[in-house]
């Protein structure tokens, strides 16, 4: 098509316009505020030497990386709700509407669900005595070492069915005579899946770990703020939330930017090499 | 590229599993992920229709009657309906931008050729993944300085920050597979661009654009963390930045906020019962390359 | 005919030509002002918004040149949202922050300007506990009710456990004899929850800690580091609190509530004790029956030698603050005078059944008795509230957390300690201009 040398300019300006206000300016502010402190005109390390000094920036550093640990978990959980669901035995796509529907859910009004839930004489602890299992009414929310474990089941109920739907959505769209060969050769069933079916799911299931890490490093704010906030004490504090309580509650510019510069410099790394895992994965292929 | 075919009623294939054992399990774990799905939206919902008396005495069972005391002092207890109104204009109007600036982008990027474009493109991929919680503190800081803060304007140019490269990538791809001689015949017939856009790229695209509005509105509707900072004021807040609020510090009310929850979450139900295909087209459109 | 009618015209004319001179004129004389008002109190104080939007009212009645525009703030982010508004010098004309701390940051922040450059003494002496906000010689702000924080408890609970209602433990030792009995009876002794943002933690430092100190001032050794927790004066009273909560004392889901439901507790009955407002109070008295509450005062904790120890904890918990960027700021003042006038003061007390802080107030109107009480404790001695005297960072991220690691039993107080010392570090690090601010204001004297 014929390029009139002005019209894509004009075409593209509205967004880059956003663009530049929304990512190019707090990128290099955050920059900026991280090395200066009130008071002094000079750069100054000292909001890096707070964070770094500060043993609850790495608690929540801690807490992240664990929360890591639900990536392979839901995964799992995906494939194998998934792989059933594309066996579409009746009512399959009812089904899958179901295992979906939390995805859609606001973490908000969820994260106050389940926290009605989870109280130490709510309505799981209180199912579980009255069943004979006492025992384990332990108390989710209350307890310092329960409470993270706690609010992963939230997110693995929310974030599974978007699994579910990635995997189902390829499997859906994979030829035919790649599944019927292998039965017509006498695979059974878990043979079937492990080595004709997975592998097509590869590049899939990459781009949803992909996803999903960096979900659990910096988009897990929701959750916290609204099941615990933190506590009990600072057993289930995140970065996200380290960031918000420096810059609304120790009011202190320098150190929230100080904690962004280190998240993004983390998700820059992080995307890198993964871009670079891939490729190698792919030019392996 | 948007092809997958999801509504198989009609595919009939040879279940692999036929085995009666195999059916049992299929069926008790789908029936199991569908009933843990289910279950905490199920008592949401129903613990909404009780007075609080009878939610103590009776917190699973159902509502028998339903009543609506609950909804009626959630009402009273905050401006609900003025949050809920807040919580549409602000994706309305997000919605309504984002479109807008994501169909002239993505023709530009799928049809036209400029200097940058691919690294254009590249700048597009990338802020796809960069964690948005970053940009809150000096955005905050300029919003407030000029006076924008507690402002619908605040948070939808947040919000369109952080979907427009989603959206332009899901709409450029799409706008790639529409046939260049049509576009070439419309402007020999002396179509401007602007008007091959609108009359010829968007009607066509139809099905990616409506995907496109569901997803975002959803990611828009259930966003927290900007509608707090930036939407202070009662007269600016969300539905879910309500919610936080309800609550509450000084009493309780648990099948209240349960109600205010539902009326927040109701939207989201009602588009994803009618909206499904879209959502799913649009969530699995971005992965599968 | 045409005559008359052209005769009518001018007259008309002329009449309208009169009306509009007038109009400008008075508008010239008193010029239209309108002050915009962020308004919190009904958390504290149901019925709190009725009564101001008729204070407003009356008050344009009386200065029709003057409207106030009241904007009620919500509980969880009226702080936040006015310092963003000082932030950019606009915003409200008045405004209301918990006090001390948060008045005095705005203070220091030059967002608002002190109140008693704009009321007279002759005034400002008939006010109750304006000393919360006193900086530099001046008041930075307001106050209008006052607070209290009894130990409620439940009179029939008291009975089954075979507990003399009248008489309530005075002190700490009474008090865990008489948790103890309760516990053998059954009763779950005191209630709370820690939960999200609960201010449990630094409400028992407010009612506990303070037995320690000699003045609010003291506070300051612990904030600048010249002494820490090892030292009892800032540290017994988390042995206190421990006790509590190790032997059982408290409502087992303590740590997996919010405040709300721990308030919650006390209406249903389900607990003997519990710390509460005076705004609390009245819902309690509704919900389990007046005859059944009983007001009594944080017990004395022996070993506590402090001369504030016989102080009761009651505050003018908000304070309201002309904005230095107000155009109107005389006659904002006046506005603040009105609300202290006899008769609105009266009617706050009826409306909303707190104490108003003004020492003219007609305290023969308080006829209900749990008022009486409340009044009574409220007047009783000097009030300190020592949450008002620390840095926000050592509240919510040092004694928020404190308490709920000791109430969720997953630590002792020489763990708290530690967190809490570390706090106190990063604050000072990281707030110096703060840790000034503290030193020039506590230090005086």
């Amino acid at each position: 098509m014929k390029s009139h040398s002005a019209t894509p300019y004009l075409f593209i300006f509205p967004t880059m316009a956003v663009i530049a206000l929304i990512f190019a300016y707090p990128i290099c502010e955050i920059f900026r505020l991280s090395l200066i402190v009130p008071g002094s005109a000079k750069i100054s390390f000292s909001n890096f030497q707070f964070i770094f000094s500060d043993s609850v920036f790495w608690t929540s550093l801690k807490h992240n990386l664990s929360l890591l640990i639900l990536v392979p978990i839901i995964l799992v959980l995906a494939l194998i709700i998934g792989i059933f669901l594309y066996e579409r035995v009746k009512g399959w796509l009812f089904h899958r509407s179901m295992v979906f529907l939390p995805y859609v859910m606001p973490i908000a009004v969820m994260g106050i669900t389940f926290s009605y839930l989870y109280q130490y004489n709510g309505l799981l602890n209180n199912f579980l005595r009255s069943v004979g299992l006492g025992q384990f009414a332990l108390n989710w929310l209350g307890n310092q070492n329960l409470v993270l474990p706690t609010i992963m089941t939230v997110i693995i109920w929310q974030q599974t069915g978007f699994g579910v739907i990635l995997f189902l959505a390829r499997l859906l769209s994979l030829p035919v005579e790649v599944t019927e060969a292998a039965t017509v050769d006498g695979v059974n069933w878990f043979q079937r899946n492990l080595y004709i079916i997975l592998p097509q799911l590869k590049s899939i299931i990459i781009f949803f770990t992909v996803n999903e890490a960096i979900s659990m490093l910096t988009w897990v704010f929701s959750y916290v703020y609204v099941i615990s906030a933190g506590g009990p004490g600072f057993s289930s504090y995140v970065l996200e939330l380290y960031l918000w309580q420096a810059a609304f509650s120790l009011r202190s510019p320098g150190v929230a930017s100080a904690i962004a510069v280190f998240l993004l410099l983390a998700a820059v790394i992080l995307v890198i090499l993964s871009f670079r895992y891939i490729g190698r994965e792919e030019d392996a292929l | 590229m948007n092809s997958t075919p999801l509504d198989l009623k009609h595919q009939s294939r040879k279940r692999q599993f036929g085995s009666f054992l195999g059916k049992i399990i299929t069926h008790i774990i789908l029936w199991s992920s569908s009933l843990l799905a289910l279950f905490p939206i199920y008592f949401m919902i129903s613990a909404s229709f009780k007075s609080r008396a009878n939610f103590l005495a009776n917190p699973i069972g159902l509502p028998l009657p339903p009543q609506l005391i609950s909804y009626g002092l959630a009402f009273a207890r905050g401006p609900v309906l003025r949050w809920f109104l807040n919580s549409s204009i602000i994706t309305v109007g997000t919605l309504l931008i984002s479109v807008f600036f994501s169909c002239l982008a993505a023709y530009a990027i799928a049809k036209m050729q400029f200097f940058g474009k691919n690294s254009m493109l590249k700048l597009l991929i990338a802020l796809m993944i960069l964690p948005p919680v970053v940009l809150i503190v000096p955005l905050f800081i300029l919003m407030t300085n000029i006076h924008l803060i507690n402002t619908y304007w605040s948070a939808i140019i947040m919000y369109l920050g952080i979907l427009l490269p989603f959206s332009i990538y899901l709409l450029s791809s799409f706008f790639r597979t529409i046939s260049d001689e049509l576009i070439e015949a419309a402007y020999i017939d002396g179509c401007t661009t602007f008007q091959i856009l609108w009359k010829i790229m968007v009607p066509l695209s139809i099905n990616a654009i409506l995907t496109l509005v569901v997803v975002n509105m959803v990611w828009v509707w259930n966003e927290l963390i900007i509608a707090l900072v930036f939407l202070q004021s009662d007269e600016v807040r969300t539905i879910m930045g309500g919610l936080t609020l309800l609550k509450g510090r000084y009493f309780v009310n648990e099948p209240m906020v349960l109600a205010a929850g539902t009326i927040a979450a109701l939207p989201m139900i009602l588009v994803y019962l009618f909206g499904q295909r879209y959502l799913v087209r649009g969530l699995t459109a971005g992965s599968i390359k | 005919m045409h005559l008359q009618l052209k005769r009518l015209l001018v007259i008309s004319l002329l009449f309208l030509v009169i009306i509009s001179a007038v109009n400008s004129q008075s508008q010239a004389a008193s010029p239209k002002v309108k002050l915009t008002y962020w308004w919190w109190a009904e958390g504290d104080a149901p019925g709190a918004d009725k009564w101001m939007l008729e204070t407003a009212k009356l008050y344009n009645k009386l200065h029709p040149n003057v409207t106030i525009e009241v904007v009620p703030q919500s509980t969880d982010t009226f702080i936040a949202s006015f310092q963003t508004a000082a932030q950019a010098k606009s915003g409200p004309d008045i405004a209301c922050q918990w006090a001390t701390i948060p008045v005095l940051s705005q203070a220091w922040a030059g967002a608002i300007v002190p109140i008693s450059d704009y009321i007279p003494k002759t005034e400002l002496k008939h006010w109750l506990n304006l000393d919360e906000n006193l900086y530099g010689g001046k008041i930075w702000g307001g106050s209008l009710y006052m607070i209290g924080v009894p130990l409620v408890y439940n009179k029939a609970l008291f009975k089954k456990a075979g507990l003399n209602p009248e008489k309530p433990p005075i002190t700490w030792d009474e008090f865990l004899d008489y948790c103890a009995k309760l516990k053998k009876a059954g009763i779950i002794p005191i209630g709370g929850g820690t939960k999200g943002d609960s201010n449990l933690g630094p409400w028992m430092f407010s009612v506990l800690n303070m037995q320690y100190l000699d003045s609010p001032n003291d506070i300051l050794k612990l904030l600048t580091g010249e002494a820490d927790f090892s030292n009892p004066k800032y540290g017994d009273w988390y042995n206190k609190f421990y006790e509590l909560c190790n032997k059982g004392y408290y409502n087992d889901d303590i740590a997996s509530l919010d405040w709300g439901q721990g308030v919650d507790l006390f209406s249903r009955g389900k607990v003997a004790f519990e710390w509460a407002t005076d705004g609390n109070i009245l819902q309690y008295a509704k919900d389990i029956g007046p005859e059944n509450i009983g007001l009594t005062r944080t017990p004395t904790i022996a070993n506590a030698k402090g001369k504030l120890k016989n102080c009761y904890n009651t505050t003018q918990s908000t304070s309201q603050m002309i904005t230095s960027w107000c155009k109107d700021k005389k006659v904002a003042a006046n506005f603040l005078m009105f609300m202290h006038s006899p008769e609105r003061m009266n009617a706050w007390y009826l409306q909303t059944m707190t104490i108003p802080a003004d020492d003219r107030f007609n305290q023969k109107l308080i006829t209900d008795p749990i008022m009486k009480h409340i009044y009574a404790l409220n007047t009783s001695s000097k009030n300190v509230w020592m949450e008002n005297y620390i840095p926000t960072q050592l509240d919510t991220n040092g004694y928020r957390p404190a308490g709920q690691i000791i109430t969720s039993g997953s630590g002792k107080p020489a763990d708290v300690y530690e967190i809490l010392e570390r706090t106190l570090k990063l604050w000072r690090m990281g707030k110096p201009d703060e840790l000034a601010r503290f030193k020039g204001w506590l230090g005086r004297d």
